[in-house]
């Protein structure tokens, strides 16, 4: 988490630790270390904005995250955060099962968020940077590729 | 509060707006446009901002119910499979559309005496060609002339050359070939080159989100700087609420709301509708008076019936490779018309079309992935994901509708916009003809990807959010018991009342309609010019 975290202004020090959990869960760091963990955007500008230009979803994350430490504490855990891996998988699948717009909305929020950030662009091999001014450079291709449409003729009908 | 009477009042500054506006102001009538909407600054498009393929679902989505602008009202589709797409600004909808800018084809004008079904417009392709040259011409377009899908004379020859096919053109192309089907290069309202003080094409892949670059051929760039500079008033962020009629019968001018929320009214000799196959029934159903208890222009009860959108279906190719699908205008690559003309083996009548786009940036292929099911949250999600990034090929079936009286635009009884004017209630269902269409649609492009090396395919048959094409709600023909507007417009039942925009359309084809609603407006335009002194004769 960054310093930027304090800008979400409805989630506690504990629930944005449970947010950074859960996005973990969803887009986990990568094996070889390249691609960080959904974790890390909680304070992000990316995740912020993201919520910001949604209404309603920030409320719709903060009960996610609430539900999850709720049923973490049935589980003798001081919050999701603190379960181990396994455990809070499990806890997933079953609020998951429970409520069908529990995961789609972290989901939602992760991919959002997560594919905006400039080092999961770079260790993609794309340019972290927006599309314009620079734009891209494309191949004209090859015009000689429709020589079999030209040698077929008229297509339409007369009318 | 009454302002000086003009001599022609257009009611929106879109695609047909711009273009009647711009075919007009030589003859130095009085010309005034009122637009709902305001200009849109090439500094406020999401593409200069990382955030700009998410901020496509919110401020600059395709759907008014979603953006909620103030220059936007509200559509009830909720009884509809399609939903409604449009924008408002100067330049409308152009702002947002991809530049996929066909011609229809000579049959589409005849598809009642050709197969049966529907009816044909009262003007065929040889009249309307002479302006379609004129407006590719006006709007910049890029493309490649010699299409056997089109006739060779008048000949079709776009003043620009096409935009580049780029690797996954290329690809797709070749699948084509293995098949023996036809494709060509996309006619683009894009410039591939500069053209008349415009930049071209920078391959941003912006388009359907606005284009910053100015290349895309949006008519507040192409048609309203020559409209205004002769002297043509263009009067933004105003609302019409109800156009009135005078003790003659024919129409007097409109009401309005101007930026300041302040009701004024605005006298015009001529009114011109120019607000889309939605904002134009709706304008008449709103305008009601002694001589029009039905809505304006309505004795034929047609207003407001046979909406056609253009249901399309979308299928992705998966790849191996790469295919730098993010690069490139995302609708402007290739297109086929292979199935475009009635085949009646194949069980329907008429045809659809295929376009080809792009593939998709980082954060669309992620919700993508995730829609199609292709991109698991957890552990499997870095592979999945790099399986689908820059590896996919879409394309689009557009096929045609066919005009059915029971799909309809009304007045809801509850929903208003900003103003408190009643909004539109879309009521459509996808008829037989669209099905059976589309299912073979599907197939064929499940086929032409496969044979263009792709591993997998992915198939949305139906796509929601893609009523870009508003059409029929207020058709052309020379029967004033089965259409609304005569053969150049005129509306049968108020001499002074013209429309312009897709409402006219008689059949849909199945192509984008947006060169098609150009054409007509400037065919319009020529008949007012040419008839100007018995014009209400």
């Amino acid at each position: 988490m960054t310093e930027h975290a304090a800008s979400l202004p409805d989630f506690s020090a504990d629930e944005l630790r449970t947010l950074a959990a859960l996005l973990d869960e969803i887009v986990p760091p990568s094996a070889d270390g390249r691609l960080p963990g959904g974790g890390t955007l909680v304070g992000s500008e990316h995740l912020e904005a993201t919520l910001r230009l949604l209404p309603g979803l920030d409320l719709g994350i903060l009960q996610a995250v609430k539900a999850a430490d709720e049923e973490a504490r049935k589980r003798d855990a001081a919050s999701f955060a603190a379960l181990p891996h396994d455990a809070r998988l499990a806890l997933l699948g079953e609020l998951g099962a429970r409520d069908p717009g529990f995961l789609p909305s972290l989901t939602f929020l992760a991919y959002a968020s997560y594919y905006q950030d400039a080092r999961v662009l770079g260790a993609l091999g794309f340019e972290a940077r927006p599309p314009h001014p620079e734009g891209f450079t494309l191949d004209d291709g090859d015009l000689e590729l429709l020589a079999p449409v030209r040698r077929r003729g008229k297509l339409y009908r007369d009318a | 509060m009454s302002e000086q009477p003009v001599d022609v009042l257009i009611i929106g500054a879109g695609a047909s707006g711009a273009a009647l506006a711009f075919c007009l102001a030589e003859t130095r009538m009085r010309i005034v446009c009122l637009e709902q909407g305001d200009w849109v600054k090439p500094d406020d498009y999401p593409g200069n901002r990382a955030d700009w393929e998410l901020r496509r679902l919110t401020d600059w989505s395709f759907s008014p119910n979603d953006r909620k602008r103030a220059a936007d009202y509200p559509v009830n589709d909720a009884d509809s499979p399609i939903a409604v797409s449009n924008f408002n600004a100067v330049g409308g909808s152009t702002i947002l559309f991809a530049g996929h800018f066909p011609r229809m084809h000579p049959s589409d004008f005849r598809a009642r005496t050709l197969d049966g079904v529907a009816e044909d417009w009262p003007l065929d392709y040889r009249t309307l060609a002479p302006f379609y040259d004129l407006n590719e011409r006006m709007m910049g377009v890029s493309g490649l002339a010699g299409d056997p899908a089109y006739p060779s004379n008048p000949p079709k020859v776009p003043p620009l050359p096409p935009l580049p096919l780029g690797k996954l053109g290329e690809t797709l192309a070749r699948g084509f070939n293995r098949l023996g089907w036809h494709w060509w290069p996309s006619d683009s309202a894009i410039i591939s080159r500069e053209y008349e003080g415009r930049a071209p094409c920078i391959n941003a892949g912006t388009c359907i989100a606005g284009c910053a670059q100015g290349a895309k051929s949006s008519t507040d760039l192409t048609y309203w700087p020559l409209a205004l500079r002769s002297g043509v008033e263009l009067r933004t962020s105003c609302r019409v609420r109800e156009i009135t009629v005078g003790e003659s019968g024919m129409v007097d001018g409109v009401i309005y709301f101007d930026a300041d929320g302040v009701e004024r009214r605005q006298r015009g000799e001529v009114v011109v509708l120019a607000c889309n196959g939605i904002g134009t029934p709706r304008l008449l159903l709103n305008s009601r008076s002694k001589h029009f208890p039905d809505g304006l222009a309505n004795r034929s009860g047609l207003v407001g019936r046979n909406l056609m959108f253009h249901p399309y279906a979308m299928v992705t190719g998966l790849f191996d490779e790469p295919l730098e699908g993010y690069k490139g205008a995302i609708g402007c690559c290739i297109m086929s018309h292979e199935f475009y003309e009635t085949d009646p083996a194949r069980g329907f009548a008429r045809g659809y079309s295929f376009e080809i786009l792009r593939g998709l940036g980082p954060v669309f292929t992620a919700m993508m992935g995730m829609g199609w099911g292709r991109l698991p949250w957890g552990t499997e999600h870095h592979r999945a994901y790099a399986e689908i990034f820059d590896r996919n090929a879409g394309m689009v079936v557009i096929g045609e509708d066919l005009p059915e009286e029971h799909n309809t635009v009304t007045l809801d009884p509850e929903l208003t916009d900003a103003h408190g004017v009643p909004a539109p209630k879309i009521t459509y269902r996808l008829g037989d003809n669209s099905r059976a269409l589309m299912a073979h649609g599907v197939e064929r492009a499940q086929e032409v990807l496969l044979a263009a090396g792709a591993r997998d395919t992915v198939a949305e048959p139906l796509l929601r959010p893609a009523g870009w094409h508003l059409m029929g709600t207020a058709r052309m023909g020379k029967d004033p018991r089965t259409s609304v507007v005569n053969e150049w417009g005129r509306c049968h039942d108020v001499k002074n009342l013209f429309i312009v925009d897709g409402s006219v359309f008689v059949t849909a084809a199945a192509v984008n309609p947006t060169n098609t609603i150009q054409a007509l407006a400037l065919h319009v335009g020529d008949r007012i010019k040419k008839n100007l002194a018995n014009l209400f004769d």
